[in-house]
């Protein structure tokens, strides 16, 4: 951790991740206002003591949307990288476990699979299902998890063929075991990192589909989709589109510092590397 | 005078190349099979999800008003009361003859109107694309050479910022600064004639283009970058160093031939992104494009042309993929030589 404070992008990836949290946890208790409160009479009020970023059309305290929609992103986030972990991860594994006839078809499968665009993934689910917050994290939980599955894999393939994998399976340990307690742990790190780029992602892709309107519904704050209903503003009063704009870019670029930072202090090779 | 830089065995002897010949074409037989396998595992995902849709889809066209008789009536002409199996082979060997069927809603031709709607989104895609390459590589290239000096360092710093933009962002903000403020360019939307007006429609596309290739080049170059990295601390620019060649010298000559391969490679990877940046984009400056045809299509609930650009987006994007795959084999130097 302390090694992560040290490294300049993990430095900055934390503190633009806490910021989030923070907005997110703080909303569970409190807000200035209740973001759903409708009052048409204080419809687009500048920003004030009473609501710092001003109100939307329909007179919503605009932070407290903002506030909450930290909760919509990271939860999301957090679903769809839990959903591409769940799968990628065995994928992974199977892929490196079954016979090499096998294992070549699933390879390929994941290369066309991560062609498959999210979007379509998300269209189909969200017209067969409804648009939910939800609906969108598992879409782009789906999308990400071939990509888990290609990127860990290699690095799977790597700590099997290692001298301590040898010598589990001279002990007489099955391939399952060596998997999960010699090759899995020592994969953990290219994981780790792989999960938190995840991350980013997904927010990034929850922010989109939201703002396409296949994600978060009205009248739950979403980043992507406050921007959506701003945007008809873009000629009179520009400047509402920039905080919700800034807020996406804060929790992606703090997830992918993050990742960055992590990378750097837990993969060997960089860690030579750099000075 | 420099030596050669690599001492490449040229001995292609006739047995070795027959084989080499006869490895490329089991390599490209076998992703030609995945394409058609995973075209089809496509195909009966998008028409299954989209056929046991909650909703009827010809009780929500008929309305809701419509008596019973008129939804059967209705079911019937749209050929709904078939069996599943007849409506998906009669649906996929209508798609190999490109007829994806007609809209339920206005009962145009899906593939026309698919094919109207690429006019916009193609050439928007392949700029951009275009674009990124062209920047990218020698931006990539000067960040990962001189990764240690202060212009190193800002590439590095905003390429994460460009990674990290949402394109709808940017291209919300593009319009404020340029369409808005100066005037320059138009702030949305696109010549209703299409190309028949070839300058308005260049002039539209220019804003959208830029918007897209952003993120698509921060992205090029962070790749760029740590590969460059990596080939500059190789054993063979070491030596080529050492021989007097400059780096920059080096990277052109042989950088660019050892980057070639992984570039295919992530501009693949990116194709889905380049999906999903389009439709954003779309929706950001009003473009009529296949983005739009889709959200129009899903709002309402119209399911053969959902269907049918779900398709035709998809075989795209898999048959694209597997050309970039197959194109990946031919220039792939472990499979060229006679081992």
């Amino acid at each position: 951790m302390i090694a992560l404070l040290r490294n300049p992008s993990g430095l900055v990836g934390v503190l633009l991740v806490a910021v989030v949290v923070a907005a997110a946890l703080t909303s569970l208790l409190w807000t200035p206002h209740d973001p759903l409160i409708v009052d048409p009479a204080a419809g687009w009020l500048a920003p004030s003591a009473s609501h710092l970023l001003g109100t939307d059309a329909l007179g919503r305290d605009s932070f407290s949307a903002l506030l909450v929609g930290a909760q919509v992103t990271l939860g999301s986030a957090l679903l769809a990288t839990a959903v591409a972990a769940a799968l990628g991860l065995p994928l992974a594994a199977i892929i490196e476990l079954t016979p090499p006839m096998l294992s070549a078809f699933l390879q390929r499968f994941v290369d066309i699979m991560i062609a498959f665009p999210t979007l379509i993934l998300a269209v189909i689910l969200v017209t067969s299902f409804g648009s939910s917050t939800w609906t969108a994290a598992v879409a782009v939980g789906l999308g990400a998890s071939v990509v888990v599955a290609r990127t860990v894999a290699p690095e799977l393939r790597r700590a099997r063929s290692s001298d301590y994998a040898l010598l589990a399976t001279a002990a007489g340990a099955s391939s399952g075991r060596i998997m999960l307690h010699h090759v899995l742990p020592n994969a953990g790190s290219t994981i780790v990192v792989r999960l938190t780029q995840i991350l980013a992602g997904s927010a990034l892709a929850e922010a989109g589909l939201s703002y396409l309107g296949f994600g978060t519904p009205t009248p739950t704050p979403s980043w992507g989709r406050t921007l959506a209903e701003m945007q008809p503003q873009i000629m009179t009063r520009p400047e509402v589109l920039l905080a919700p704009a800034l807020c996406i870019v804060i929790v992606v670029l703090g997830f992918n510092l993050l990742g960055d930072g992590l990378r750097d202090i837990l993969d060997p090779r960089t860690r030579r590397s750099t000075p | 005078m420099a030596a050669p830089l690599l001492c490449v065995a040229a001995t292609d002897a006739a047995p070795a190349a027959r084989s080499r010949a006869q490895r490329l074409a089991v390599a490209v037989a076998q992703q030609v099979g995945v394409l058609v396998a995973s075209l089809l595992a496509a195909s009966l995902l998008i028409f299954l999800a989209l056929h046991y849709l909650p909703g009827d889809a010809a009780a929500i066209l008929a309305g809701p008003e419509a008596t019973a008789a008129q939804v059967a009536l209705l079911e019937q002409r749209l050929g709904l009361d078939r069996p599943v199996a007849v409506q998906y082979l009669d649906w996929v060997f209508g798609a190999l003859r490109l007829d994806l069927g007609d809209s339920m809603l206005d009962g145009r031709s899906v593939a026309s109107q698919i094919g109207e709607k690429l006019q916009v989104t193609v050439p928007l895609c392949v700029a951009a694309l275009l674009i990124s390459v062209l920047v990218a590589l020698p931006l990539g290239m000067i960040a990962g050479a001189r990764h240690r000096t202060w212009y190193g360092h800002l590439i590095g710093a905003l390429t994460q910022l460009g990674v990290a933009l949402p394109v709808f962002a940017v291209g919300l903000a593009l319009v404020t600064v340029v369409a808005v403020k100066w005037r320059v360019l138009p702030v949305q939307g696109f010549p209703p004639d299409r190309w028949a007006d070839p300058a308005g429609a260049i002039h539209s596309l220019i804003l959208p283009t830029i918007t897209l290739a952003i993120p698509l080049t921060a992205g090029l170059v962070r790749f760029v970058r740590s590969a460059t990295i990596d080939i500059v601390a190789d054993e063979w620019v070491r030596t080529a160093r050492a021989q007097g060649w400059s780096i920059p010298s080096v990277l052109m000559r042989q950088g660019l031939r050892n980057a070639a391969l992984p570039l295919v490679a992530i501009v693949g990877l990116e194709l889905a992104g380049l999906l999903m940046g389009s439709v954003l984009i779309e929706q950001v400056f009003a473009l009529p494009g296949i983005g739009q045809m889709l959200l129009k299509d899903v709002g309402n609930r119209d399911i053969v042309s959902v269907q049918g650009t779900l398709l035709a987006l998809t075989s795209v994007i898999m048959i694209v993929t597997i050309a970039l795959n197959i194109v990946y084999t031919l220039i792939d130097p472990r499979l060229r030589g006679s081992k």
